[in-house]
């Protein structure tokens, strides 16, 4: 079961961490931008 | 939506599969690893499809959508391939004895997922100008998924033959199987909330860097 439990939180982990970095790129994308100086 | 409907098939998959799906008699607890292994490269498999499919489309029609579908599909295949490749070893230790082996189907996996990681490497450092050379190589890298596919039915492999997806049909008890589809399509979901969102970031990062500072 050590070894279901380690797969199952590798596949979780990993596409959590994307579904965070998706969000995170979303999140710079919406911030205004400043005018520059 | 698509990401909250993903963000329950998931769980409601694992859920079916740790306790709903019955024990496999030859592997017992371990095979319970199936579940989230073979939808990863079905799905990593449909990703690597659509960038090939877009990677034609764009050399034919010159079109920046194409291209930018083609380059978040593969950023996407690339992580359920990761998966594959870390639960396979995972499953391998308890089942085979051993973490890795050069199989001729693990080692093509490995080659699949260094292709697309220079795939990767080439898009984010050439910027536009590499679009059509990053096209030719996900053409060309795209022909390493069928040899995978094959290399287990084909070559003496201690990986298993596939027992899904073959000509004759499922080789999965109804019990296992009606599971197995379920996680299937929840990852497969899971792909299409990922691209949606990652398609429609790469449009607006565009037109961000077309309208200047």
């Amino acid at each position: 079961m050590t070894y279901v439990a380690a797969a199952y939180l590798v596949t979780v982990g990993i596409l959590g961490a994307y579904a965070l970095s998706l969000w995170l790129r979303q999140r710079s994308l919406r911030r205004p931008r400043g005018d520059g100086r | 939506m698509l990401l909250v409907l993903a963000a329950v098939a998931v769980p409601v998959g694992l859920a079916l599969a740790l306790f709903v799906a019955p024990v496999e008699a030859f592997q017992g607890e371990p095979y319970r690893i199936l579940y989230v292994h073979v939808p990863s490269v079905a799905t990593a498999y449909l990703a690597f499809t659509v960038t090939f499919a877009a990677s034609v489309a764009y050399l034919i029609t010159r079109r920046g959508r194409f291209d930018r579908l083609a380059g978040a599909s593969a950023e996407i295949g690339q992580v359920f391939l990761t998966v594959v490749l870390l639960t396979g070893p995972i499953w391998g230790k308890p089942v085979w004895g051993v973490w890795w082996t050069w199989d001729a189907r693990l080692t093509t996996a490995l080659i699949l997922w260094f292709i697309f990681a220079g795939y990767l490497m080439l898009r984010a450092w050439s910027g536009a100008q590499g679009a059509r050379a990053a096209a030719v190589v996900a053409i060309v890298g795209f022909l390493d998924v069928p040899l995978i596919h094959w290399s287990a039915v084909l070559l003496r492999t201690l990986h298993p033959r596939p027992t899904v997806f073959r000509p004759e049909g499922p080789a999965l008890p109804g019990s296992m199987l009606v599971v197995l589809l379920f996680n299937i399509a929840a990852f497969v979901l899971t792909y299409l909330a990922f691209l949606t969102v990652r398609v429609r970031q790469e449009a607006a990062r565009e037109q961000l860097s077309q309208a200047g500072p």
